[in-house]
C-alpha cells in the first residue's frame, strides 16, 4: 500500500552539493545532484533516485533509439549496490551505441566512467544461447555515502515490437520519473498505467510525455506482493497509420496478440512418423482421455528443459522450435514442450491449444494491456470431454473445457498447477481467442498433508517412532522435488536432518519414499529412534512435546508498521501423533486444547488420553488470501498462538 | 598433537623423466567402443546410489611445445537416475583469453544401443563477460536424446597458448569415477617435470606410449562436503604437477635457498630509515620491556596507517601511492598501504627498536597445510608475517590482519610450521595455536520471565580473540542498520524467532584490538511453555533454539575445527510471582578424558525463590586438538548431543497452593 508511506517535506539528510564547474558530468546530472533528499517514514532507505527518465525515439524507417539517463544518491552504504549502469540489448536486433557513467563525490569531485570501465555480459547465464546481452559500468566499489552517480544508455534496435513498458520505479524512492516517446508525425500512441491512478502523457504532436514525481520507497516486507504489484508501471503501444510502419507488429487488442502468436507457434507443430509411432506407443495401455493425457505429459515433463534463444527482437522468443526437433533431441524450453505435447495428443486426436502466461508472479499479467510482452512462459490447454474431471479444468467461453497443465513443471502432475500460475490471467494462443483467461484456483484440500505419527515413549525419555505422510497437489510437488533432485544419500540425510530438527540426534531407520504421479500424492513412511526426547525432572516427571516434527516456529514476521498486504496461499494439513506412554507413569498435565478461526484460516489442536495412549491432533487450514496491512496483527496474532500451541508440553508423573 | 591423526596424505616428489620427442599428438580418431556390459549396467560400481558414474576420464596433457600446453579430455559417463540425467545433460566449457577450445565432440548411446551424435551446429559459442581486455568465453551444447540408462561421452581440445605444465591434476570430482588417468608429455628444455600426491593412495606417474606418463586411479568417489571439515584440498585426491631444476637437492636445501633469496629479498624493505627511527623512538618511548615496546609499534602500525584492504572508499590513487611503497619508511611516509606493507613497516620499525626481525612464511590452514617435505614455495607457503626474536624465542607478528589482537595471528596460519626467512640457517618455528579462553564468546542477560510465560531483559554478547575478528569481518562493511538488521537475524535464530530486539548497541565493530560487544533489549513472546498449573522454561536463554553441532549419522572424512573456542554465559532470571521451582536440578557437567571438550552449568535461586542465577562455562579444542579422524565422528556427535542436551534443559515453576482457609 503505496499511500501508506508518507513522505515528509523535511529536507535535511544530504544537502545539495556544489559539483565544480571544471568536472565532465553532464549539465543535466549536475541538476540533478542539486536537488535535495528528503526524509522519508521507512528507516534507513539505502539509496534515491533523483531521476530515471527514458526517451525513445522511433523513426519511420523502423529504427528505435532509446536513451536512459539515471541519476541517485547514496544515502547508507547498503546504497552503494545499486551504483551501476546497465543496457540490455539482444544481438540480433540491438546495438549499444553509448555508455557513460559518473560519480559525483559528496566533497564535489567527479569520476567518469566509460569505455574502458563497461563489462559486456552475457544474460540468463542457464540458458544453453541466449541474444541476451547486457552493458554494465560499476561504480559500486567507488561510491561512498553522500555521492550521487549517474549514467546515460544509448541503445539502438530494429526490433518488429511497438510496445513498452517503464517502471517507474523499482523499490528506491524516486523524486522525478518520466518516460518520452517520440513518433513520427502522424502516428498515436495509448498508455495504461498499472498500480496507480492513470498517468496521462503532456502531448505535443506525435510526442508523449509520461511523468511521476516523488515516489516513496516500496520496502521489502515478508510474504507482501511482488514490486510489479506495488511499484507503478506504464505500458505504451504506438500505432503507425495505414500507409506507414509495416513493420512494426501492433496489438490493438487480445485477440490480434493471440492470433500473431498462433500464427507463429502452429506451423512449429510438425509430425512423423517417430513422434506418432512414440505417442501410440505411450498410450497402449491408456483406456480413458484422462489416461491419455498422464501419459504424454509424463513423458513431455521428462523431456530435458534446455534453453536456446534465438531471434528475440523479431518474435524469436515466442517461436518453439518444430515438436519434430524436440523430439529427435529430447530437450527444449517451455514453449518447445508444450509444443510437443500439442503434437503427440493431435495424433491422439485430442485438441490442445499452446497458452502464454507468466511463471512466478500470478499478478503479473493485466487485462488491460492487450501485449505479448507480458508473458514469459509457456503451457497448455487441453480440450477435454466432460468424462475428465480435475480441478485445474477450466471452461472457456468458446472453446469449452479446457484442462490447463504445465509441462515444463517437471513435478506438478495433470490436474494440478503451479501455485505462481493459480489465479493469473493467461491467454490462449488461437485464432478465436479475444480475452485473457483467468487460471484456476485450486482449494486448500488439493495442497494437502496428512500425516500420522506413532511414537512409543521410553522411561527414559527415548522415543522410537513411525511417521506415515501423505501429501498432494502442490504440497506433493516440493516433496516429490526434493527426492528428484537429490542423490540417494542425501535425500536420506534430509530426511534424518528433518525428523532431527523436532528430536535430537535422531536416527532414522527406514525412509520409504512412493511417489504416485497419477494420482498426484506423494507418501513417506520414516522409521527413526531418538536417544534422549522427553525430559526427565527430578526422576519423577517427564516431560515432552507432543509436535515432534514440522512445528511451526520458525515462522517470521515484520517488526513495526506494515505497509504492505500480506499474501497467503492455500494449504492443509493435518496430523495424528499417538504415543505410547511409558509403564509406571500417569499423564499428571496436557495441554489444553487450541482452537483458532479466522477468515483466512482455521487451526486446530487437542489432547487425549486413552488407555496408556495420549493422542495429539493439530490441524491447519489456510485460504487463499491477501490480508491488507492494517489487519496484519490478526496474522501475526494467529500464527503467534499456532507457534505458542505447539509449544506445548505434556507432564507425566512417575507413579 | 594436530599430527596424531595426520594420515592424509602420502606426499612425494619424483622426476618424471625429459627426453621429449616430438611425435604427434594421439588420441583416438573414432570413440571407443562402448562396451555390452557398460550399455547393460544398471548401478553404479564405484557409489551405490550414484546418479551418474563415470566409466572413465581421461586428460592427455602435452607440453612438449615451447609456446603452447594442449589439453585432450574424454569423458564417458553412465546416467543411472533421472537425477544424474539432469545433471549431465549439459556442458559449458568456459575459456579466457589465450585459451582456445577446439574439436568438440559428443554422442549418447542410448540402452537399446542407438547412437545419437552432437550435431557441430548444436555446440553454441558465446561471450559470458567482455571487459577491457578480459574476454571469458564458452562453448555449450546439450545433449540429444539423453535418458536414464544412456552412456554419454564427449571429448575436447584445450589448447593454452603460451603456458606451461604447472598445475593441478584433479583426481576426485562431483562424480564418481571408475577410471580417471591424466598423461603427460612434459617439455624437454632442462627442467624436471615434479609432481606432488595428495590422497591418491600409491598412484604414480608411469611411463606410457609416445613420451607420455601416465597416473592413473580406479574407482574414485565423489567428493562429498561434509561440516566441520579439513579444507578440500587436504581431504580430496589430486596432484600437483610443476617444473623444477633438474639439479634441485633434497627439501632441506630446497627452504635453505628459498629462506635465503627471500631474506636478502626483504632486508631492504625491513631496513628502518631515519624517519622510521625516529618515530619510532617516539613510539617506543616510555616502554619498559621488550612486550611493551612491540606492543605499542603494534598499535601504531594499525591506527596511523590506513590498511586499504580493511579501508572503505579506497580510490585507484590509494592503491597507486601504496604500490610505489618499497620499503617500510615509504610506507610510513604515505601512512597507507596493503596488507603486506604494514608488516612491512610492523617490521622496519622492530629492527628501528632493535630487534632481529624477519620475514616469515607459513601455509594457509584454510586451504593446505604446510609440509616441510614439499619443496613447492607457491604452492606450500600461502601466508607471512613477522617474526620477532624476543629473548631467545621468535614471535610472529602481523598488524596487517587487522581485526586480528596483538599476541595473536590469524586462525589459518596458526599452527603451522613457519619459515624464518635467514641468509645461512634454516629456521623452521611452530606458530601456537591461541587457546579456548582467547576466543570466546561471553554472554550476559538479565530477564525476567512473566506469568503468560514471555521474557523480556537486556542482554550483552562480547566476541573476543578469533571470534570477534570473525564477527568483524562479517560485518565490515555494512552499514549501522545493516549490522544490526543481520545480528538482529542471529539473536532471532538463536533465540526464537518470534522475539522482539530493540534498543540495540553495537560497539567496536571497526576496532582493532576491543572485543566486538553488542547489547539489546528483548522480548520473547511464548518463551516458556504452560500447562495448567506449570510453567517450563529453559534458563540458557541464549541457547533456546539451540541444535547439536553435529546433525548427519554418517561421515566420511576427518572432524576439524578451525580453532579453539570458549563461552561464558551468565543470566539472571526474575521468576514470576505466585510460582516457585518445581525441579532446580541442573545438567551434569560434561568433559571428555582428555579435557578436550568442557561444559559446566550451574544454578542458584535466592531463598525467596523469586531470582534465579545461571551460569555456563563451555570450550571445546582445548589442549591444541582441533583435528580427531573419522572414527571418532560417532564420540564427538554424541559428546555435542549432550552439550546440547544440557544447554536446552528445562526447569519447571509450579503454581503456588493458596492455603487453605479454616474451617
Amino acid at each position: 500500500m503505496l499511500c501508506s508511506v508518507v513522505l515528509l517535506a523535511v529536507f535535511v539528510l544530504f544537502q545539495a552539493m556544489p559539483v565544480r564547474a571544471d568536472s565532465s558530468p553532464p549539465q543535466w546530472l549536475r541538476e540533478a545532484a542539486a536537488q535535495m533528499t528528503p526524509v522519508y517514514e521507512i528507516k534507513d532507505v539505502p539509496a534515491v533516485v533523483l531521476r530515471n527518465e527514458e526517451f525513445i525515439r522511433v523513426e519511420s524507417d523502423g529504427t528505435v533509439t532509446r536513451t536512459v539517463r539515471y541519476a541517485m544518491r547514496i544515502l547508507v552504504r547498503e546504497g552503494r549496490e545499486d551504483a551501476f549502469a546497465k543496457a540490455v540489448y539482444e544481438t540480433d536486433t540491438e546495438k549499444v551505441r553509448d555508455i557513460n557513467a559518473w560519480l559525483i563525490r559528496k566533497s564535489g569531485t567527479a569520476k567518469d566512467y566509460g569505455k574502458k570501465d563497461t563489462v559486456d555480459i552475457a544474460l540468463a547465464e542457464n540458458d544453453l544461447y541466449n541474444e541476451a546481452r547486457e552493458k554494465v559500468i560499476s561504480a559500486v566499489s567507488d561510491a561512498a555515502e553522500g555521492d550521487v552517480f549517474g549514467y546515460e544508455t544509448v541503445t539502438q534496435s530494429r526490433s518488429i515490437f511497438s510496445q513498452f513498458e517503464f517502471r517507474f520505479q523499482n523499490r528506491l524512492p524516486v523524486l522525478i520519473s518520466q518516460f518520452e516517446l517520440d513518433l513520427p508525425s502522424g502516428w498515436r500512441a495509448d498508455s495504461v498505467t498499472f498500480n496507480k491512478a492513470k498517468v496521462e502523457p503532456a502531448v505535443n504532436g506525435s510526442s508523449y510525455t509520461w511523468q511521476l514525481r516523488d515516489l516513496p520507497p516500496i520496502n521489502y516486507e515478508a510474504g507482501s506482493p511482488n514490486t510489479s504489484s506495488l511499484s507503478p508501471r506504464l505500458a505504451v503501444s504506438f500505432f503507425p497509420p495505414q500507409t506507414a510502419g509495416a513493420q512494426f507488429q501492433t496489438f490493438a487488442n487480445w485477440s490480434a496478440v493471440a492470433r500473431w502468436i498462433s500464427e507463429i507457434e502452429d506451423p512449429q507443430m510438425t509430425i512423423d512418423d517417430a513422434l506418432a509411432a512414440k505417442a501410440h506407443e505411450l498410450t497402449d495401455n491408456a483406456k480413458t482421455e484422462i489416461d491419455k493425457i498422464r501419459a504424454i505429459s509424463r513423458y513431455v515433463q521428462q523431456v530435458q528443459y534446455i534453453s536456446i534463444q534465438i531471434g528475440v527482437g523479431r518474435g524469436g522468443g515466442y517461436r518453439p522450435h518444430t515438436s519434430t526437433e524436440v523430439f529427435a533431441k529430447s530437450y527444449g524450453d517451455c514453449k518447445d514442450k508444450a509444443n510437443l505435447m500439442r503434437a503427440m495428443l493431435s495424433v491422439l486426436r485430442i485438441q490442445s491449444f499452446m497458452v502464454s502466461i507468466t511463471a512466478d508472479d500470478a499478478n503479473y499479467v493485466r487485462a488491460e494491456w492487450a501485449s505479448p510482452h507480458q508473458f514469459n512462459h509457456c503451457i497448455i490447454a487441453i480440450k477435454v470431454s466432460d468424462a475428465t474431471s480435475a480441478p485445474s479444468v477450466v471452461t472457456h467461453p468458446t472453446l469449452g473445457r479446457l484442462l490447463i497443465f504445465d509441462p515444463t513443471a517437471q513435478y506438478t502432475p495433470v490436474g494440478d498447477l503451479p501455485e505462481d500460475e493459480q489465479g493469473s490471467f493467461a491467454l490462449i494462443d488461437h485464432k478465436d481467442s479475444d480475452s485473457l483467461l483467468k487460471m484456476p484456483v485450486l482449494p486448500a484440500e488439493m495442497n494437502r498433508l496428512n500425516r500420522t505419527v506413532e511414537v512409543t515413549l521410553g522411561s527414559a525419555g527415548e522415543i522410537a517412532g513411525k511417521v506415515n505422510e501423505t501429501t498432494v497437489g502442490q504440497s506433493a510437488v516440493g516433496e516429490r522435488a526434493r527426492l528428484h533432485s537429490l542423490s540417494a544419500a542425501g535425500y536420506n540425510n534430509m530426511i534424518e536432518n528433518w525428523i532431527s530438527r523436532g528430536a535430537t540426534g535422531a536416527k532414522a531407520t527406514r525412509i520409504t519414499p512412493r511417489d504416485d504421479r497419477d494420482s498426484g500424492s506423494f507418501n513417506l513412511d520414516v522409521e527413526f529412534t531418538a536417544n534422549s526426547y522427553a525430559q526427565i525432572m527430578q526422576g519423577k516427571l517427564m516431560v515432552f512435546k507432543p509436535a515432534i516434527i514440522g512445528r511451526l516456529e520458525r515462522l517470521s514476521f515484520t517488526e513495526g508498521k506494515r505497509m504492505h498486504p500480506y499474501m497467503i496461499d492455500a494449504t492443509f494439513y493435518s496430523e495424528t501423533v499417538r504415543f505410547k506412554l511409558p509403564p509406571g507413569f500417569d499423564v499428571d498435565e496436557i495441554p489444553s486444547a487450541t482452537k483458532l478461526e479466522t477468515d483466512f484460516g482455521k487451526y486446530e489442536a487437542n489432547y487425549e488420553v486413552k488407555g496408556d495412549q495420549l493422542i495429539f491432533t493439530r490441524s491447519l487450514k489456510l485460504n487463499r488470501s491477501t490480508i491488507s496491512a492494517d489487519k496484519y496483527d490478526t496474522v501475526r496474532n494467529f500464527f503467534g498462538r499456532v507457534r505458542s500451541a505447539e509449544q506445548s508440553q505434556v507432564v507425566l508423573m512417575k507413579k | 598433537m594436530r599430527s596424531q591423526f595426520l594420515n592424509r596424505s602420502l606426499i612425494v616428489c619424483f622426476i618424471i623423466g625429459l627426453g621429449a620427442c616430438m611425435h604427434a599428438f594421439a588420441q583416438d580418431k573414432d570413440w571407443r567402443p562402448v562396451t555390452s556390459e557398460e550399455l547393460s549396467a544398471k548401478a553404479p560400481l564405484v557409489e551405490p546410489g550414484a546418479d551418474a558414474e563415470a566409466l572413465f576420464w581421461d586428460v592427455r596433457v602435452d607440453d612438449s611445445s615451447a609456446f603452447e600446453t594442449a589439453l585432450k579430455h574424454y569423458v564417458r559417463v553412465k546416467i543411472f537416475t533421472e537425477h544424474g540425467r539432469e545433471q549431465y545433460s549439459k556442458y559449458d566449457i568456459q575459456y579466457s583469453k589465450n585459451t582456445k577450445i577446439k574439436d568438440v565432440e559428443a554422442r549418447v548411446t542410448k540402452p537399446d544401443g542407438t547412437v545419437l551424435n552432437l550435431n557441430k551446429d548444436d555446440v553454441l559459442e558465446r561471450e559470458v563477460v567482455k571487459a577491457n581486455g578480459l574476454k571469458i568465453k564458452a562453448k555449450s551444447f546439450a545433449l540429444p536424446g539423453l535418458e536414464v540408462g544412456s552412456i554419454l561421452e564427449y571429448r575436447y581440445k584445450e589448447i593454452r597458448e603460451g603456458s606451461s605444465a604447472n598445475m593441478p591434476l584433479i583426481f576426485q570430482r562431483e562424480i564418481p569415477i571408475q577410471n580417471i588417468s591424466f598423461y603427460v608429455r612434459p617439455f624437454a628444455n632442462g627442467l624436471a617435470l615434479k609432481y606432488l600426491t595428495y590422497n591418491v593412495g600409491n598412484t604414480r606417474f608411469e611411463k606410457d606410449k609416445n613420451d607420455f606418463y601416465r597416473a592413473t586411479m580406479t574407482n574414485v568417489p565423489a567428493f562429498h562436503e561434509e561440516p566441520s571439515m579439513l579444507p578440500v584440498n587436504e581431504v580430496r585426491s589430486w596432484m600437483y604437477i610443476f617444473y623444477q631444476n633438474e639439479d634441485a637437492k633434497d627439501s632441506k636445501e630446497y627452504w635453505k635457498s628459498i629462506s635465503k633469496a627471500v631474506y636478502e629479498g626483504s632486508n631492504k624493505s625491513l631496513k628502518p630509515n631515519g624517519d622510521v627511527e625516529s618515530v619510532t623512538q617516539q613510539v617506543v618511548a616510555g616502554a619498559a620491556t621488550d612486550d611493551e615496546k612491540l606492543h605499542k609499534i603494534f598499535d601504531y602500525t594499525k591506527t596511523q596507517i590506513r590498511n586499504l584492504t580493511y579501508s572503505t572508499n579506497v580510490s585507484d590513487d590509494d592503491w597507486k601511492r601504496a604500490r610505489s611503497a618499497k620499503s617500510g619508511g615509504d610506507v610510513l611516509k604515505i601512512k597507507m598501504g596493503g596488507s603486506g606493507d604494514i608488516d612491512t613497516l610492523f617490521g622496519s620499525m622492530a629492527r628501528a627498536a632493535g630487534f632481529d626481525v624477519r620475514l616469515a612464511f607459513s601455509g594457509d590452514r584454510s586451504d593446505l597445510f604446510f609440509n616441510p617435505n614439499t619443496p613447492n614455495f607457491r604452492l606450500m607457503l600461502g601466508s607471512s608475517s613477522i617474526a620477532v626474536k624476543v629473548g631467545q624465542d621468535w614471535k610472529f607478528f602481523s598488524p596487517a590482519e587487522y581485526y586480528t589482537p596483538y599476541g595473536m595471528l590469524g586462525w589459518v596460519e596458526e599452527a603451522q610450521q613457519a619459515l624464518i626467512t635467514d641468509p645461512k640457517e634454516l629456521i623452521w618455528k611452530d606458530i601456537p595455536l591461541s587457546p579456548a579462553e582467547r576466543s570466546m564468546e561471553k554472554r550476559s542477560g538479565k530477564f525476567k520471565l512473566l506469568e503468560d510465560g514471555s521474557l523480556e531483559g537486556e542482554a550483552r554478547i562480547e566476541y573476543t580473540g578469533h571470534r570477534a575478528a570473525l564477527m568483524k569481518a562479517r560485518n565490515r562493511g555494512d552499514s549501522d542498520t545493516e549490522k544490526e538488521k543481520n545480528l538482529k537475524e542471529l539473536i532471532k535464530a538463536n533465540i526464537m524467532s518470534g522475539a522482539e530486539v530493540e534498543k540495540f548497541t553495537i560497539e567496536n565493530a571497526d576496532d582493532p584490538e576491543k572485543p566486538f560487544v553488542f547489547t539489546f533489549k528483548i522480548r520473547v513472546p511464548d518463551y516458556a511453555s504452560k500447562t495448567g498449573k506449570r510453567i517450563f522454561f529453559q534458563p540458557n536463554v541464549f541457547e533456546r533454539s539451540s541444535k547439536p553441532r553435529f546433525i548427519s549419522n554418517s561421515r566420511k572424512y576427518e572432524i576439524y575445527i578451525n580453532y579453539p573456542y570458549s563461552e561464558q554465559d551468565d543470566i539472571t532470571i526474575e521468576l514470576p510471582a505466585g510460582f516457585s521451582l518445581e525441579n532446580a536440578d541442573g545438567p551434569a557437567p560434561i568433559r571428555d578424558q582428555q579435557g578436550i571438550g568442557d561444559h559446566k552449568t550451574s544454578m542458584q535461586v535466592t531463598t525467596d525463590g523469586r531470582l534465579l542465577t545461571y551460569k555456563r562455562k563451555f570450550s571445546f579444542g582445548n589442549g591444541g586438538h582441533i583435528r580427531f579422524p573419522v572414527v571418532s565422528y560417532p564420540v564427538i556427535k554424541t559428546m555435542f548431543e549432550a552439550f546440547n542436551k544440557a544447554d536446552v534443559h528445562q526447569l519447571t515453576l509450579k503454581q503456588n497452593v493458596p492455603p487453605s482457609s479454616k474451617p
